[in-house]
């Protein structure tokens, strides 16, 4: 397994392009993160608005580049043909997904843990300038706080799974474009369909099962109550999401000619 | 009525957006230019297709459940079947022009439903205050679905427009203006780069 994960980690680290994509990574979320900050309002007291999702919004369009990071590393091995030497070299199929996976997930938490701190600092600086202030009732965002605490390090833990739903994927279809086209589909379009469904139990049902609004769940730090799920459900589901789809990549990859 | 046909395009667009992009390997200005009039003429008839099958149903389904279906008339329902098919045609060039510009389909791909899926999302889901929401889908190329709006908007009435409700901040052929001014920018943007360019 320590050559394998060494093997991996070569190969992550020397291909072009991991670098620039971690970057963006962070710099998609923080960007966003501001962004949604610098737009929101909280007017009066008791105005609804959750300081710690605001914060943490850019992890919608982060993810998106958390999946190209996941997917190239698996499909490109396929596009180049490195995949024949990997497996000649490593016969043991499941390791080498196992330290596929390793790397990966080390790669964007680190990055992950970037952006959310980043996110963080933004939603500090700028909430309070918004009306997120004492006055309506908004403690300054800080780690010390526990909700704020879950949604930082819950925003890491999205990320990760993210990369491994993404990775199971890429090892099921072996393709960039598709394997990348069928992760964001399932993770955005699933949320347009449950956002425009007009049946109030089925939209339940589905921001239950999406693994985008169900993994987001953990960035709520107010009202949570009103949530289809409580945070850490939410985030069992987006884990059962990414266990399905390393256990399909896993097999496909056992049982299949590479 | 206008949500099912929303969810069709958007399915549709997915699928016909990823067989592009794997055909964008050109070599040189010509070669782009017929690969985008070919792939808008295919993406813009089957568009047309399930346009006009997703309007049919859509409405039959909504009908049959006892629905009212504000009436429109048939010159809208044209355009907004006809606008849709030219929507996922731009759509395609566009994903086109990114497939030659970037050269790596995954990251491609990506960009193309960060640009079109992602806000669309964001206003549907209200994420953003309606403002931003406004400014949001008047800016980026998923400014193209104002052209699937059937109800008209009237200044004196004061509905808040948001997007969840089938209301777009731009006219239908303004929003559509601006996804092919996108299309038409990435689309020189790539000849540029592929004259310019090692293949």
């Amino acid at each position: 397994m320590t050559a394998a994960l060494r093997a991996e980690w070569t190969k992550l680290r020397t291909s072009p392009g991991t670098a620039g994509l971690l970057l963006a990574v962070v710099a998609a979320t923080v960007a966003v993160s501001a962004a949604a900050a610098a737009s929101a309002r909280c007017p009066a007291a008791g105005c609804g608005q959750d300081p710690g999702k605001i914060s943490f919004t850019g992890v919608d369009l982060g993810q998106a580049a958390v999946a190209i990071v996941a997917v190239l590393a698996v499909s490109t091995e396929y596009s180049t043909g490195m995949i024949r030497t990997t497996l000649a070299a490593m016969p043991g199929r499941v390791i080498v997904l196992a330290a596929k996976a390793a790397v990966v997930t080390a790669l964007v938490l680190a990055a992950g843990a970037v952006a959310a701190a980043g996110s963080l600092l933004a939603g500090w600086l700028i909430l309070p300038g918004r009306g997120f202030t004492h006055a309506h009732g908004f403690a300054p965002l800080t780690l010390t706080d526990g909700p704020v605490l879950r949604a930082a390090a819950g925003s890491v833990l999205y990320l990760a799974l993210i990369a491994l739903l993404s990775l199971g994927a890429a090892a099921a279809v072996r393709d960039s474009a598709v394997a990348i086209g069928l992760v964001l589909g399932v993770l955005y379009l699933l949320p347009i369909v449950a956002a425009v469904v007009s049946n109030a139990t089925v939209q339940r049902h589905l921001l239950q099962t999406a693994p985008m609004t169900a993994g987001l769940n953990i960035l709520a730090t107010t009202s949570l109550r009103s949530l289809p799920l409580s945070p850490w459900q939410g985030l069992a589901v987006l884990t059962a999401w990414a266990a399905v789809a390393l256990l399909a990549g896993g097999l496909l990859l056992r049982v299949r000619d590479a | 009525m206008d949500v099912v046909k929303t969810m069709f395009a958007t399915a549709e667009y997915r699928r016909g957006l990823i067989s592009n992009t794997f055909a964008a390997s050109p070599r040189r200005g010509q070669v782009l230019a017929a690969k985008a009039i070919v792939i808008a003429a295919v993406s813009f008839t089957a568009g047309l297709v399930a346009a006009v099958i997703a309007i049919l149903l859509g409405s039959y389904v909504l009908r049959a459940n006892g629905n009212y279906v504000l009436p429109a008339n048939l010159l809208t329902v044209a355009r907004m079947a006809a606008g849709t098919a030219g929507m996922l045609a731009v759509a395609a060039v566009l994903a086109l022009a990114l497939g030659a510009m970037l050269r790596r389909s995954a990251i491609a791909v990506t960009v193309v439903i960060a640009a079109i899926i992602l806000p669309y999302l964001v206003a549907v889901t209200n994420l953003l205050s309606p403002g931003a929401d406004n400014w949001l889908m008047r800016l980026v190329p998923a400014a193209g679905f104002a052209i699937q709006q059937t109800i008209p908007n009237y200044p004196q009435v004061s509905n808040t427009c948001t997007v969840a409700g089938g209301c777009y901040p731009l006219a239908p052929w303004a929003g559509f203006a601006v996804l092919c001014a996108w299309a038409a920018a990435a689309l020189g943007l790539a000849l540029v780069l592929l004259r310019r360019r090692d293949a």
